[in-house]
């Protein structure tokens, strides 16, 4: 009873975390990093944490903070990381591009809005004004 | 962040830039995993197995060593990349990969947040 639970545990989680974005962002930070023994401790470490909160308390963790919440933060992180490893890369072309369009991008946001709120029928922005 | 014990003098300070100390290596990865990790799928088995099982101790071992494993085949993928491509075109589609990586959990998180009316 015993060992066949445990490999079945083993097999399921192994084949679910191959190519999962987890080991996708190892394989990044491993490669770009020349301290692999490094990563290799933090992602067990982390990894391990998660399977007890798994296992055990139920995700007691998940329980304070939704989960919703951590794995936004976790996006913004992966976000920032990307930033940064384009700018490391730092050709002055495909980089920059990327980041010009993303900047584009954010700066398109508060304008769109200012123009759909201004198409408003409550209010006279400029669109509504009527041209002699 | 950076890890005191960790004799930053034997590095040239473009070495320290690309290399980090082992702390922060560490810390960057251990943050970055944990937070994926909390909530997905794999975890949402281990509790499965665990209740279905009632051994939450063999579900956390199996779950552990599978992990472990999972983890060891990404750093070593890393490595070999690292040797296979030139580090300028590796770093650049790592950033592309991280930031797609952002807007799917991202898009995923705020899709469970804030559901479509």
């Amino acid at each position: 009873m015993e060992l066949p639970l445990l490999a079945s545990t083993f097999a399921t989680v192994f084949l679910a975390e191959l190519g999962d974005k987890t080991q996708l962002a190892i394989v990044t930070i491993s490669g770009t990093s020349s301290r692999s023994g490094a990563v290799f401790a933090g992602s067990s470490a982390a990894l391990v944490l998660a399977s007890l909160l798994g296992a055990g308390a139920g995700g007691s963790l998940s329980a304070v903070i939704p989960p919703d919440a951590l794995q936004l933060a976790a996006s913004v992180g992966f976000l920032v990381i990307g930033t940064r490893l384009l700018l490391k890369a730092g050709s002055e072309t495909e980089a920059n591009a990327l980041i010009a369009i993303l900047d584009l991008g954010v700066r398109a946001v508060p304008g769109a809005l200012a123009v759909s709120r201004t198409r408003h029928p409550d209010r006279r922005g400029v669109m509504a004004t009527d041209a002699p | 962040m950076a890890d005191p014990s960790d004799a930053p003098s034997n590095e040239t300070p473009t070495d320290a830039n690309k290399a980090g100390s082992f702390g922060a290596v560490f810390l960057t990865t251990f943050t970055t995993v944990f937070l994926a990790e909390l909530g997905d799928k794999t975890q949402l088995a281990a509790l499965l197995l665990s209740a279905e099982s009632g051994r939450p101790v063999l579900v956390f071992v199996g779950a552990s060593l599978a992990l472990i494993s999972s983890s060891l085949v990404g750093v070593l993928l890393g490595r070999w990349l690292s040797r296979v491509l030139p580090p300028q075109q590796l770093e650049r589609l790592a950033g592309i990969l991280m930031i797609g990586l952002g807007l799917w959990l991202g898009r995923q998180a705020a899709m469970s947040m804030f559901p479509l009316s």
